[in-house]
């Protein structure tokens, strides 16, 4: 069964490019293309395609905002959504808006059908290098009653958080973040402050309240 | 050899000595005279108490008048000075008077003949006491500086353009090297990929495609130094968040952020002027105080708070000879972006004690007038 794809961006040779690569997957038919956010809506609308794939910055209404409103007035179209970022605060932003998937535009052009694919059957994805724990991140941000002094974390804190609740040590996680050992202690001796808690227990259970890692990991 | 001593001659002495004297005074006079022609100087002299004030020709120049039938008094003087300057006026000169500040020096409008308001640099000094200590005599000058005011005036007007067209041209190129030419290199990735699903990746392709991810890399670096999308997509505490993140790891020192998550959106204006503030000081922290501390903090009181500081060897902001060493631009463009936005700055420092900067932007920019 040939899914049906709305596809939105600003740019008219962009535009061409996707289209001509989402025709060469199986499975995938561009029906209708849109050059902003207001235009998508109503073609979403009125096609009711199975998939949207939209750039998340566009002029007029942008990819966030006409994506909110597609996913209220379409719910059975799942939006994959198309940007040049990969900073998690774009990521978090469009998973929590509804996105189905996240695609950065430098990532290989198989990563648009996995998510293409994916999303086709109501699955998350998110493309390399992007991690999945955003996913996971954002989708429990969403459920859980979330204790709103996790969220005035900053995304550094809320990082080196998990990491700690995950049961990495200090070394581990400047290692693995590319920052000094010395800024990691200054970033956890904040976040302690900040949060009332000082000991490693006490910040496993935050992070679980705040849904930052799952009960069970 | 013995000289004779005449008797007769010392009165005669003294009388030419006194005509010397005379002379050397009027000389002196004249020099004095002339050098205020020349300059343009205005003298006043003040005795406490009396309501005549000595002047000199100049002054009544200066103001429009004849000098010969003009005549200055402590009423005149008052009632001519304008009504925002005044107040500051009197109570500076009282607190001279008084012993409150060291010096009389002040700069104000006063009107002129014609009804024009000039502005003027006042400075005087007490020539006479009683023998209590009260001054009975104050004798000063005063300078037209009106073209100096407006030449300032004019400067700080343009240094704010400069600003805003610095501002709206980084802009622009951002948005041009995003939209046109991301996107059309966009669009040869997207092609090229295309071809290569078709035909097979041959070499040839593939080096293109290297070649186009590596501009395209370029492009977005250079959107990000100019304006980063961010600011204008998810706001300033989103930002400010990335901007730290990113220092930290390039110049691995500590970045503190606090008060970034859940801030409100401001105005175009308050967002690129705090961006830009904290991105001047963090580097000035990096580069100058050698920090290996920075604390960025954010705080809403009805408007923004925010403070930089960090733990680096510090300086004298008061240090003119370092100032006029290092020709810095950019704490000038911060006090004016400040300024421009109808801010508050304030800067902190001392050798070995680290630098601190604070600023307090309303929520609404506009200059204050
Ligand atoms: N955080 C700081 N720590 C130590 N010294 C500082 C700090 N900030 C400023 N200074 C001193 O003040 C001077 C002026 O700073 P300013 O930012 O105006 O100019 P600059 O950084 O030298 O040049 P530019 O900003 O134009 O590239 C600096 O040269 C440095 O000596
Ligand atoms: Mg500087």
């Amino acid at each position: 069964m040939t899914r049906k794809v709305l596809l939105a961006d600003d740019h008219a040779l962009v535009r061409r490019g996707l289209r001509a690569l989402i025709d060469s997957y199986d499975g995938f038919e561009v029906v209708g293309e849109a050059s902003d956010g207001r235009e998508a809506l109503a073609l979403c609308r009125q096609l009711e395609p199975d998939l949207a794939v939209m750039d998340l910055s566009m002029p007029g209404l942008n990819g966030l905002d006409a994506m909110r409103r597609i996913v209220k007035a379409v719910p059975t179209c799942n939006v994959v959504m198309l940007s040049m970022h990969a900073a998690e605060h774009y990521v978090i932003e469009a998973l929590r808006a509804g996105a189905c998937a996240y695609v950065i535009k430098d990532a290989a052009p198989e990563a648009l059908e996995v998510a293409l694919v994916r999303a086709g059957k109501g699955l998350r994805y998110l493309s390399p290098p992007l991690p999945a724990s955003l996913l996971e991140q954002a989708a429990r941000m969403d459920n859980a009653s979330i204790d709103p002094a996790g969220s005035y974390l900053t995304s550094r804190q809320r990082e080196i958080l998990q990491l700690i609740a995950e049961g990495h040590s200090t070394r581990e996680i400047a290692d693995r973040l590319h920052i000094s050992i010395k800024t990691v202690e200054t970033h956890r001796a904040q976040l302690m402050q900040r949060l009332g808690i000082h000991d490693v227990a006490g910040l496993t259970r935050h992070a679980i309240r705040c849904g930052l890692i799952s009960p069970d990991t | 050899m013995v000289i004779q001593r005449n008797k007769d001659s010392e009165p005669a002495a003294r009388a030419d000595a006194l005509a010397a004297a005379e002379q050397a005074l009027r000389d002196s006079e004249t020099r004095l005279r002339l050098a205020m022609h020349a300059t343009g100087l205005g003298l006043w002299d003040y005795r406490p108490g009396q309501e005549r004030v000595g002047s000199n020709e100049e002054f009544a120049v200066l103001l429009g008048y004849e000098p010969d039938s003009f005549e200055e008094t402590r009423a005149a003087f008052v009632e001519r000075l304008h009504p925002d300057d005044r107040a500051a006026v009197r109570a500076r000169f009282r607190d001279y008077l008084d012993g409150q500040c060291a010096d009389y020096a002040v700069e104000f409008r006063m009107r002129t003949r014609s009804g024009e308001y000039r502005w003027f640099r006042s400075v005087g000094q007490i020539v006479d006491r009683d023998p209590a200590g009260k001054p009975t005599r104050v004798v000063g000058t005063y300078l037209d500086i009106t073209a100096q005011v407006n030449a300032m005036r004019r400067l700080s007007e343009l240094s704010a353009r400069l600003l805003q067209v610095q501002e709206a041209e980084r802009s622009k190129v951002a948005r041009e090297l995003h939209d046109e030419i991301g996107q059309q290199l966009t669009a040869i990735r997207l092609n090229l990929h295309a071809i290569a699903r078709e035909g097979g990746l041959s070499a040839r392709v593939e080096d293109c495609l290297s070649i186009v991810d590596d501009t395209l890399g370029r492009v977005r670096a250079q959107v990000l130094d100019l304006r980063p999308p961010m600011l204008d997509d998810m706001g300033l505490g989103a930002a400010l968040d990335w901007y730290c993140r990113r220092q930290e790891e390039r110049a691995g020192v500590s970045i503190l952020i606090e008060g970034v998550e859940g801030l409100a959106r401001y105005g175009e204006e308050v967002e690129i002027t705090v961006f830009r503030l904290v991105q001047e000081a963090v580097n000035n922290a990096l580069r100058h105080g050698r920090a290996d501390e920075i604390r960025v903090t954010l705080h809403d009181v009805d408007g923004l708070r925010v403070v930089v500081e960090d733990n680096g060897v510090g300086f004298d902001p008061d240090d003119q000879v370092q100032r006029a060493h290092h020709e810095g631009y950019g704490l000038s463009a911060m006090r004016e972006r400040v300024a421009l936005a109808g801010g508050r700055f304030d800067l902190s420092s001392a050798p070995g004690a680290g630098t601190r900067i604070t600023v307090f932007l309303p929520r609404q920019a506009g200059r204050r007038s």
